[in-house]
């Protein structure tokens, strides 16, 4: 076969598979997500906090795990399917999990601000969840934007928080290779605000596909030709493709506090951060801490959460790099397997001691 | 929009592709275009756009349509269509507004020149990519030598898509990549802001609530919103306080009592 006919034969098969996936397709109709049971046990505006039901006969029910999740997406990544679940995986080493679910901010939560954010709902979830499960404190697994919101929370409330887990966590915002914040400290973010109120899910999400555009916009694609006559996997694909483009829209004022003061002034590093009139001081996190990584994160770089470990407080530090991305740490079979057994494993040893 | 920069295709060498495989015309064949498909002779037009389609797509994957609307200032304005050809745009931004309708002249001025900033800065930025795009397809032709023989068409896209991802992240995390981009999107918030604020005066025309009243509105609705929460925890302290206050313990003196 000469080159020729070797690659005209390439391209005939693409084609026919490309036919055939339409039909799959055209068959799968929409595709669950966030399945694990759940029960709402508390409302703030369009804020929920799920407990979700135990799956194994005991559970640890005096020391609860508080998932708290970005803004820019939605939460249940955390629970894409059976097979991709940290829920499930918590849930299944007999954790108590429960999780905030932000919504989707409409035009009337544009003033909403790191200060509500942190200081009433994620301080109302946590004494919720205390209340609950009648614990004395609680665990808190911050993720992204939610580990940084989480720092916070837990800086100017060490009382109430037994231990914090955050997952690919933004801290050191001015890191070399944060490509992002590099894009964002040349944006005028007052302007931005001014002109927009809350900022558009899918102007954020542009720039995040931005950041890998031939990866993300073009070979995504190829991939999901080659597996579109698999109804399983491209199921899972469609769970992911719903997930990413998932994106709420940002409340202005929160959006504003976090470029400014974060992405901008770095004042998680640099200090001098203050909500409603108290100072954020990573020494203040004196509970134990795990950290997550992912080592190719292009989101959030290595650098950026690592810087955590000279900033908080506690001697009680511990970091693990996952060798994954910053989607893949949530769904990658590896990463998905270890997590929620780490978690459980290093939980169990610090309440042991 | 800064989302659709036209990218011109580079000029590639031609001995590169037409000693391998002609993918313009494999295309043709496989759409069924040409009567005696698998040529032999390399046809350079079609590989250029196909390499041509291959740099737009990324291009609309990267700033979809979908954004476009929403970073639109001139979907606001009713009368955008015809500002191209209007009076107002044939005169200098700086000439001086007369008469009565002078700050609405002076509106429109602001506007126009708003735009040629805006264009002027989506073409400084339009010249970065045309800068990479043409190293990624020079990259991409140096690669491509008789051991892609043996490729297919699969691994041939891959690295095309390497090529492309590889020479983007080299510009892309640079100062003047990040001052660029931050020029585009903020020349294109001051349009944004500007029609905003003539859509407001239209609006108030039109005898309908604008949304500087409705910011004004959400604003004192919070601080209502921050005064309860306030009063409430207070309340909670003194409800608390009263219940663990012992049973005998002396009233407090009022005033009143006295």
């Amino acid at each position: 076969m000469t080159a020729n006919e070797k690659f005209l034969n390439d391209a005939i098969e693409f084609q026919s598979r490309l036919t055939e996936g339409t039909k799959v397709l055209s068959e799968l109709g929409d595709v669950e997500v966030g399945t694990t049971p759940k029960d709402p046990i508390f409302h703030s505006g369009g804020m929920v906090l799920y407990r979700y039901r135990p799956l194994t006969k005991t559970q640890q029910t005096n020391s609860p795990v508080l998932i708290v999740y970005a803004l820019v997406n939605r939460p249940y990544i955390v629970d894409l399917h059976e097979q991709r679940s940290l829920v499930r995986g918590l849930l299944n080493e007999g954790r108590e999990v429960y999780l905030i679910d932000w919504g989707y901010p409409g035009p009337g939560d544009r003033y909403l601000d790191l200060s509500h954010y942190v200081c009433d709902m994620i301080d109302q979830c946590v004494d919720q969840v205390i209340q609950h499960s009648s614990a004395a404190k609680t665990n808190i697994l911050g993720i992204c934007q939610g580990g940084t919101m989480s720092l916070c929370y837990a800086a100017l409330n060490p009382e109430k928080v037994a231990s914090l887990i955050t997952m690919v966590t933004p801290v050191d915002f001015c890191t070399p290779d944060n490509i992002l914040a590099n894009w964002f400290r040349n944006i005028d973010i007052d302007l931005l605000v001014d002109t927009m109120g809350n900022v558009p899910g899918i102007m954020l999400n542009s720039m995040f596909l931005s950041l890998k555009p031939f990866k993300l916009g073009v070979e995504k694609y190829l991939d999901f030709v080659n597996i579109i006559d698999d109804k399983g996997k491209v199921e899972n694909f469609m769970r992911m493709e719903k997930w990413i483009f998932d994106s709420p829209d940002q409340a202005g004022a929160m959006f504003r506090t976090f470029l400014t003061k974060f992405f901008h002034a770095n004042k998680l590093v640099t200090g001098g951060l203050e909500i409603e009139g108290q100072q954020v001081n990573l020494k203040s996190v004196t509970m134990p801490v795990l950290n997550l990584i992912a080592k190719h994160d292009h989101l959030v770089p290595p650098s950026s959460s690592q810087a955590l470990k000279y900033l908080v407080g506690t001697k009680d530090y511990t970091e693990k790099i996952y060798n994954t991305g910053h989607i893949g740490i949530y769904v990658s079979s590896k990463a998905g397997a270890d997590i929620p057994k780490r978690i459980a494993t290093w939980l169990n040893e610090r309440q042991e001691n | 929009m800064w989302g659709q920069t036209p990218v011109s295709p580079p000029n590639l060498t031609p001995p590169v592709f037409t000693q391998l495989f002609d993918l313009g015309k494999l295309m043709q064949s496989m759409q069924g275009e040409m009567q005696q498909p698998v040529p032999g002779v390399a046809n350079m037009q079609q590989l250029e756009d196909l390499i041509r389609a291959f740099s737009t797509v990324p291009m609309q994957s990267a700033f979809p349509a979908a954004v476009l609307p929403q970073m639109n200032p001139w979907s606001n304005l009713p009368d955008w269509n015809t500002l191209s050809t209007s009076t107002w745009n044939n005169q200098p931004p700086n000439a001086p507004a007369l008469g009565i309708t002078r700050e609405y002249q002076e509106d429109w001025q602001r506007l126009i020149s708003l735009r040629q900033d805006y264009e002027a800065a989506t073409q400084s930025f339009g010249e970065l990519f045309r800068d990479f795009a043409r190293k990624a397809s020079e990259k991409f032709a140096s690669l491509v030598t008789e051991e892609y023989l043996e490729s297919d068409f699969d691994t041939l896209c891959r690295q095309w898509i390497d090529c492309c991802e590889n020479e983007f992240q080299a510009i892309a995390n640079t100062p003047e990549f990040a001052s660029r981009l931050g020029d585009v999107i903020n020349s294109n918030l001051k349009m944004m802001r500007l029609s905003h604020r003539m859509q407001e005066n239209l609006t108030q025309l039109q005898g309908l609530p604008t949304r500087g009243e409705l910011d004004s509105l959400h604003q004192k609705n919070m601080a209502a919103q921050e005064k309860i929460a306030a009063l409430e925890q207070r309340l909670q302290q003194l409800e608390a306080k009263q219940k663990t206050k012992p049973k005998g313990a002396p009233r407090t003196r009022r005033k009143s009592d006295s």
